[in-house]
């Protein structure tokens, strides 16, 4: 169960788990309140995050190894794939 | 009286948290207005709009019933439902709980008075194969569900493309509270023109919530449309 508060009267009640980063009335003054603790912000950002580290990052550094060797072949195109890595991390990150 | 007695009619801030109450209070509204008890609706979606999705519901009459319009840039899923669409009258609010798509549940709250009317519950394994969905009450007590019909036609419809499958044999939803169905959502043939037929004819005895009714159309709508 998890406890709660209600921000209007401070009246304390419990909820069911599966209210998490739910919605509920307060049972006293029927106040609408916001249950914190979305499970899965941590995995979202995790994944995100982590995807972004595994595919995009390495390419990142490519385009930096090729433009220190004056490989400009490399250096664009690890360059371009990182560049679309942050952008569809942007759009991941402000789209959702 | 004692000194340590709580006087009547009020309430014991020590109290140990109980859950039989969370039922919210009874609820004034007169959500009995003639827009949420047509039996038929159209929604169309506008196929163009990246970001915000937002759609048109029409009564039969061809009268805008209900306007939707889904928060751009939320990190959880937040859709408004509302009488026009100016967006002065905002009548529902469908909240996810949390981040990740699968598996979610939407409360939907009637914002004319604030008050959680119940949840939706989208079924995260089965739903990849064959949406799926449960009605929750206040509680999250299941009260009935709502099927993507043909498990055969919805496999199709995921692995060879919607709109190859959207001509054959359009998608189909059908709502059930307990066993009894209350209400069935029809997609249309085009695949250029999101179209879906709303039907809560079946609801002769008005067992649905249609403020639930209306809230899991839109939801079907919103994450159909995200899907195609
Ligand atoms: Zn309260």
């Amino acid at each position: 169960m998890l406890e709660t508060a209600c921000s209007q009267c401070n009246h304390v009640w419990s909820v069911p788990p599966s209210k998490k980063g739910g919605s509920v009335n307060c049972p006293s003054c029927g106040v609408l309140t916001e249950l914190d603790g979305a499970s899965d912000t941590g995995w979202f950002y995790g994944l995100t995050f982590g995807g972004f580290a595994v595919l995009g990052l390495p390419f990142g550094v490519m385009a930096v190894i090729g433009i220190l060797n004056g490989s400009m072949s490399m250096a664009v195109c690890s360059g371009s794939i990182f560049a679309l890595a942050v952008l569809v991390l942007l759009f991941v990150l402000f789209g959702s | 009286m004692s000194d340590g007695q709580i006087p009547e009619g009020e309430q014991n801030p020590y109290a140990q948290p109980t859950t039989e109450n969370i039922q919210p209070a009874p609820t004034n509204v007169d959500y009995s207005a003639p827009v949420y008890h047509q039996s038929q609706y159209i929604i169309r979606r506008k196929v163009l709009k990246i970001f915000g999705a937002a759609f048109h519901i029409y009564d039969m009459a061809g009268n805008l019933a209900f306007y939707s319009k889904q928060k751009a840039f939320k990190l959880k899923e937040d859709i408004r439902i509302y009488g026009d669409q100016a967006m002065t009258s905002e009548l529902l609010c469908i909240k996810a709980r949390g981040v990740i798509d699968l598996g979610m549940t939407y409360d939907v709250i009637d914002s004319t008075t604030q008050q959680v009317v119940g949840s939706l519950r989208r079924k995260g394994l089965k739903s990849i194969l064959r949406d799926s969905w449960t009605i929750q009450d206040v509680n999250d007590q299941e009260i009935g569900t709502m099927t993507e019909e043909s498990g055969a036609l919805a496999i199709l419809r995921r692995f060879i493309g919607g709109a190859l499958v959207q001509l054959v044999a359009p998608q189909q939803f059908n709502g059930y509270i307990g066993d009894v169905p209350v209400f069935q959502f029809n997609q249309n043939r085009n695949p250029f023109v999101q179209k879906i037929t709303l039907d809560y004819g079946p609801d002769v005895n008005g067992l649905l919530d249609r403020r639930l009714g209306i809230a899991a159309a839109a939801l079907v709508c919103a994450i159909e449309g995200r899907q195609n």
